[in-house]
């Protein structure tokens, strides 16, 4: 705990001194907004609703999901990549604490900021297009995002562990995250996709990181069937965190950098 | 003249190899960046073929015609990453590390050597992918384009290819004065992004837009409708001329950035 009391405001400071990096995220909703209004046209086109779905849900749902994939995005297997690749992990090695600490600081700051930008912005979209979830759904959002954060992390520090073996993972790693970039509901709501994607998905660790609290927040989904896709989030969660341990023991093992 | 021309083929070539060189070293890496490519053509036709669920025409396109326009984009973002980006990506580096004060005593042009001194030969793969999924949609439009239409699609591909180097390299010369190249390079990705769709999905307002004020249209948009017979070689003297005020214009702005260059070690 005491840690993360030192840790936490440097990283925090960091996080802040970088703010330029912000407009990286904004850009990055370029690609949702346009998904969106290529909805908003075929809505348009068939007559008011898609499926069911009438415009203001694919404006909330998009939002909602721009703005939580930033805040649970994670980019650690760059950073253990560079850890292990330049040898800065030695260094860290010396420390009396687990590396593995900095980097969830670092990343937990980065992701804060983004929601302190974001999260009033997507109020305002909430409140304006009508289409929210209940306020149990409300609620439940919160948790939610913060599951999907700590899941994805997780996830992405197993695959940051091949570094030791492979050197460069940040392909690996995108790859992972091109894989849930469908499944987790960034590309389109997965209601608006065949049956057997939403099947997949719900097998799937990605859809708790974007598309269960978006849709909690867009009204897709209902508390109940929120709790349950959270409970697959967290079994995953615990299954990422195992891996990633034990990969990290043996990676250690294999680590042969200068001087170490 | 023609000489010099053949100087910079062969520097170009040399820094091609190189690239590779460094690309080969790293087996795992290149392997994933195989599939990587794969799996962003297959999830962005997916996405496209997700809306063609509910429609089976999206404001005039249909959804093969739509698909070659998908696949243009494969095609030139791929270039745009094999040529543009690298270039791009470490122009930061150039100016804090005093690289460009180097390359601007190289007996080269600065222009040529902070463009294309790294190439990410991995990208040409999404050119290859690209193309391949814009024959399988043409042959899907059930309509063979004609030599004229071919033409025009050929010349208006050149000018795309112009306009793309010209956003990247225009915005890589304001790095001079903002020195945060990673924020540009993001944008010229937004602006990429846009010409995933036809602009006709993005409504008549927007479409408009597109097509005149920022000219985002004759990435895509503009040389798929020259393909599929819709537009005459008016748009493709417009295209030229674009594309020509494009290399004049970034080429003056890069001389006005350098003008107040100071370098890093003077």
């Amino acid at each position: 705990m005491r840690l993360y009391r030192g840790l936490l405001p440097v990283c925090w400071r960091e996080a802040i001194a970088y703010r330029g990096h912000v407009w990286l995220n904004v850009l990055s909703l370029v690609f949702p907004l346009l998904m969106m209004w290529v909805w908003l046209a075929i809505a348009q086109q068939s007559g008011g609703t898609v499926n069911g779905l009438r415009p203001a849900y694919f404006v909330s749902y998009y939002a909602a999901a721009a703005i939580i994939a930033q805040m649970t995005v994670a980019t650690t297997p760059n950073g253990w990549d560079e850890l292990v690749r330049l040898g800065g992990l030695s260094a860290h090695l010396l420390r009396p604490c687990d590396p593995g600490h900095q980097l969830f600081c670092a990343e937990v700051c980065r992701r804060a900021l983004a929601g302190v930008l974001g999260l009033p912005l997507l109020a305002v979209v909430l409140v304006a297009s009508h289409s929210v979830g209940s306020p149990g759904a409300v609620l439940l959002a919160v948790p939610a995002i913060v599951l999907g954060f700590v899941l994805n992390f997780l996830m992405t520090s197993a695959i940051g562990m091949l570094a030791f073996w492979l050197t460069q993972v940040q392909r690996i790693a995108q790859l992972w995250t091109g894989a849930g970039f469908v499944l987790a509901g960034v590309v389109a709501p997965l209601r608006t996709m065949p049956g057997w994607v939403g099947a997949l998905a719900s097998a799937l660790p990605f859809k708790a990181i974007v598309g269960t609290p978006a849709d909690l927040l867009a009204g897709g989904v209902g508390v109940e069937e929120g709790l349950g896709a959270m409970a697959s989030g967290a079994a995953w969660t615990v299954l990422a965190f195992a891996v990633y341990r034990v990969l990290w023991y043996r990676g250690l093992r294999h680590y042969s950098a200068m001087g170490a | 003249m023609w000489a010099r021309i053949g100087d910079y083929a062969r520097t170009l070539r040399a820094f091609h190899r190189d690239s590779t060189a460094a690309e080969l070293s790293y087996r795992g890496n290149l392997v994933a960046g195989v599939l990587l490519s794969l799996f962003w053509l297959a999830w962005a036709t997916f996405g496209l073929r997700v809306f063609y669920r509910y429609v089976n025409v999206l404001n005039g396109w249909r959804y093969p015609e739509a698909l070659i326009v998908l696949a243009l984009f494969f095609t030139l973002n791929g270039v745009r990453q094999a040529l543009f980006q690298p270039g791009m990506q470490r122009m930061t580096e150039y100016i804090r590390m005093g690289t460009l004060d180097l390359f601007l005593i190289k007996p080269i042009s600065t222009q040529f050597l902070v463009s294309f001194r790294y190439i990410n030969p991995v990208a040409w793969l999404d050119c290859g992918w690209g193309l391949a999924l814009g024959g399988y949609a043409v042959v899907r439009t059930g309509r063979t384009p004609g030599p004229t239409d071919l033409a025009r699609f050929a010349v208006l591909f050149v000018v795309a290819t112009v306009l793309l180097y010209c956003l990247n390299f225009g915005l890589q010369s304001l790095t001079l004065w903002t020195v945060q190249s990673r924020v540009l390079n993001g944008l010229v990705a937004g602006v990429m992004d846009v010409t995933r769709f036809p602009t006709a999905f993005y409504g008549r307002v927007a479409s408009a837009l597109l097509g005149s004020v920022l000219p985002v249209a004759f990435v895509t948009t503009i040389p798929v409708e020259a393909l599929l017979g819709r537009q005459g070689w008016v748009a493709v003297g417009v295209g030229i001329l674009l594309a020509i005020a494009g290399l004049i214009g970034t080429r003056a702005l890069w001389r006005v950035a350098l003008r107040g260059y100071q370098g890093v070690s003077s």
